[in-house]
């Protein structure tokens, strides 16, 4: 595999179609395969980063939320599973991805509320938001488009009991003491330039793979899911005592310095090369594409294959949003 | 003498001392070894305050001079001093040369009143300790009721030590500390007293002090309470030295302007580097040594070295300042990027971004035999977490045992660094300001030097160690 800037030539087909993957990047049970647009396209698009133009316009009854893109011109791709918290109100989350059009203000009513028994509605606010942890995000997908605030409540409480947290429809329950954790994943993985998307590993086994619509989405987007969504994971493969299936140095066959990073580089090269077929095994599959709502001239389709799901923005044949996962600590 | 001694002192200097340590016999060591050297110890920046009691301790069995051990008290804060001087009280140490530092450096220090208003029972209990019990009661008594016998007493066993000859407010101090009963003129005693009647007029108080007058005064009083009128702990607020700073400000927001600064600088003749433009020459530091020797650095300027909240830019900042001071410093010195958006070696200055392979940056720097290895990282080690260590062990097998150090930028000395260590087998040197570039320079002499240290090469780890 040949690298060139950080990225190596190999190029996905089928699903992740004109990706190419970066540099594996490894911490702790985590890995994860930056992914760049093949060949030079422009690091901004016409989309909007969602941190900087998405505002949550308030709560008018529990499990709606209304949403608004600030940005005139501008479209906006929610990513999905986005949840907003605050003080002295229930906090909610959305059930799948959406899309806004410059200036739009859209009333979401298949939100979920992610705090069982605090009362209080959302008020208006621009704040950063998070993304729900991977184990809840299967469920999640699964109750979009239903009505009844409180549906996600037993997912919640069965994946706090996972952690050994008081039982009840609580993120923040989970959320605030581990969040000194969580936060570590946000610098242990480095965003890179023109970098559009990352497929993440646990373990060594393929769990996800997230694809925003240029490189400016993805350094807000990007962070955010390292610590809320995948982080949350890792953590709990920690908690499971999971072992990293890493490929080591044979030292005593070492008689120098050059034999050393000749080693090195190969193990390295090994284990990337088992990473990027991982991927391009998933992009090949054979995905059951539903489409669902289209809006301003972008299709969102629902994605399903196997213990697979997950939803995709497309503009034609371009893909611009993907979230594919699995959960593979249940 | 043997450096190993002093490398084995800047290990344990920052960590509390027990008095079984291994590092108890490091200081009999030095002490008995270059007790000219070991005075300086006393006022080590970066020493745990139980070093340096430990250090008076030894001192106080030589034979330095009472007056030389005064003036270095003095450089320390109030507070260190009494914690400090404290050691005698806690080591029943009786000698009338302790007796006499411990009243000439409490009794005439410019900040007794402040140090006698929040530390009032240890003040008392030092100065107690040192008098015996009878000369105290007898003080207390000759404060209580003026007789001419009793200002003879006084002026021979305590007034004659006060600070520019102030006897009026040391008197006043001394009352307050004895619990008789005074007019007060002095405005930290005044405020003490007031807080005594009602706590909220003891508002900016520490918070220690008003937590042992609410205990004895007010104690169905909140603790939250307290705490609201408590003054915030300063030593706990970040302050970034000038270079780092100035850094911090061009990374934060201006990127676009670095960048034409950089363009703009590049088409003009003057070819100096943009770093080099934000920090001084080490000259106009305060005199960093020129050492000599081979030294390799490989300096991490990935994206996390950015950092966030109010740690945005910090490492980064701080790093590429600790690397061009000691660029400044070493007649020779290999430096390897990894990362960044420029080369540092040209004249543009780097911002993080992208990856930094540690692991291969290390191989690199140990390939061109360097006597010691710096690898200034904040630790996040994502090529491949692990390999650092594996090539640490590697090296060691293939017989190359040049010192190698992980240096972590950090924005409080509290952080938790256990993730972020690279290997158990190499050192870990958190590094919170510019000014500790010291330490690193301390490490690099020791590391260059041979087995036994020259006079000269003594003289320079003094001056490494003890400015303040």
């Amino acid at each position: 595999m040949i690298q060139q800037n950080g990225r190596t030539a190999t190029c996905f087909q089928g699903l992740l179609n004109e990706l190419v993957p970066g540099q594996l990047q490894s911490w702790g049970l985590l890995d994860v395969l930056p992914l760049f647009l093949q060949g030079q396209r422009a690091s901004k698009t016409r989309f909007v980063s969602p941190l900087e133009h998405l505002k949550l316009v308030r709560v008018p009854t529990y499990g709606t939320m209304i949403l608004q893109n600030e940005a005139v011109q501008e479209p906006l791709i929610v990513p999905m599973h986005i949840g907003f918290f605050q003080v002295g109100a229930q906090n909610h989350a959305t059930s799948r991805t959406l899309v806004l059009q410059a200036g739009e203000t859209l009333t979401v009513e298949d939100a979920f509320c992610i705090q069982a028994t605090q009362g209080g509605l959302l008020q208006e606010a621009q704040q950063r938001f998070i993304v729900l942890p991977l184990g809840l995000r299967t469920e999640a997908l699964k109750l979009r488009g239903q009505s009844g605030y409180s549906r996600l409540w037993p997912t919640i409480d069965a994946y706090n009991r996972r952690y050994g947290i008081t039982r009840g429809g609580h993120l923040e329950r989970f959320l605030r003491p581990y969040f000194h954790r969580l936060m570590r994943f946000r610098h242990a993985f480095e965003l890179l330039p023109e970098q559009v998307g990352a497929a993440y590993f646990l373990g060594g086994n393929l769990l996800g793979v997230e694809v925003g619509p240029d490189a400016a989405y993805w350094q807000d987007v990007g962070p955010i899911l390292n610590i809320y969504s995948y982080g949350a994971a890792a953590l709990l493969a920690e908690r499971y005592r999971w072992q990293q299936k890493r490929q080591t140095i044979d030292l005593e066959s070492v008689k120098n310095l050059d034999d050393l990073e000749r080693c090195l580089s190969e193990v390295r090269q090994q284990e990337m090369l088992e990473r990027v077929d991982l991927v391009y095994a998933l992009s090949n599959l054979a995905w059951k594409q539903i489409p669902g709502e289209q809006k301003a001239g972008l299709q969102i389709v629902d994605l399903e294959q196997g213990e697979w799901s997950g939803q995709s923005v497309q503009d034609g044949e371009k893909l611009l949003y993907l979230s594919v996962f699995r959960d593979i600590l249940v | 003498m043997d450096k190993h001694i002093f490398l084995r002192y800047l290990e344990n200097r920052r960590a509390p001392l027990g008095r079984q340590d291994e590092a108890v016999q490091i200081h009999k060591a030095l002490c008995e070894a270059v007790p000219a050297f070991y005075q300086h110890l006393l006022v080590d920046a970066l020493s745990h305050v139980s070093h340096k009691r430990e250090v008076l301790v030894n001192l106080l069995e030589t034979q330095i001079e009472r007056q030389r051990l005064l003036e270095m008290l003095r450089q320390l804060q109030v507070d260190e001093t009494l914690a400090v001087l404290d050691v005698i009280r806690d080591l029943r140490i009786n000698r009338s040369r302790a007796r006499e530092l411990v009243l000439e450096a409490l009794l005439g220090h410019e900040h007794l009143p402040t140090l006698a208003a929040v530390k009032r029972q240890r003040v008392a209990h030092l100065l107690r300790h040192v008098l015996g019990e009878r000369t105290w009661s007898s003080i207390k008594r000759s404060l209580a009721h003026e007789t001419s016998e009793g200002e003879v007493f006084l002026q021979r066993e305590m007034l004659r030590y006060a600070w520019q000859g102030d006897r009026a407010r040391l008197r006043e101090i001394l009352c307050f500390l004895s619990g008789v009963p005074f007019n007060v003129t002095q405005p930290d005693l005044a405020k003490v007293l007031a807080a005594r009647l009602d706590i909220n007029r003891g508002q900016g108080l520490p918070m220690q002090t008003l937590s042992g007058l609410r205990g004895s005064y007010h104690p169905k009083l909140s603790f939250r309470h307290v705490r609201r009128l408590a003054a915030q702990n300063v030593s706990y607020t970040h302050r970034d030295g000038p270079l780092t700073a100035a850094l911090r400000e061009r990374f934060s927001g201006k990127q676009n302007a670095i960048e034409q600064l950089a363009s703009s600088e590049q088409a003009s003749d003057g070819q100096k580097s943009k770093l080099e433009e934000t920090t001084p020459s080490p000259e106009s530091d305060k005199a960093l040594p020129t050492l000599t020797g081979r030294v390799a650095l490989v300096l991490d300027l990935s994206q996390s070295m950015v950092s966030s909240g109010e740690r945005l830019y910090h490492p980064a900042a701080l790093a590429l300042v600790l690397t061009s001071l000691l660029r400044a410093s070493l007649g020779e010195m290999q430096l390897y990027q990894l990362g960044g958006s420029a080369d540092l070696a040209t004249t543009e200055l780097p911002r993080p971004e992208g990856v930094a392979d540690l692991a291969q940056g290390l191989l690199k720097a140990a390939s061109a035999r360097a006597q010691i290895v710096l690898l200034i990282t904040d630790g996040y080690e994502n090529f491949r977490q692990g390999d650092v260590a594996l090539v640490v062990q590697g090296l060691r097998h293939a017989g190359y045992n040049a010192p190698i150090y992980q240096v972590v930028p950090v924005y409080a000395q509290a952080e938790d660094l256990s993730f972020r260590r690279l290997s158990e087998n190499i050192p870990l040197l958190p590094l919170g300001h510019e000014q500790e570039v010291r330490e690193i320079l301390a490490r690099i002499l020791l590391a260059t030097a041979d087995e036994q240290l020259t006079e000269q090469e003594l003289h320079q780890l003094q001056g490494l160690l003890v400015v303040r």
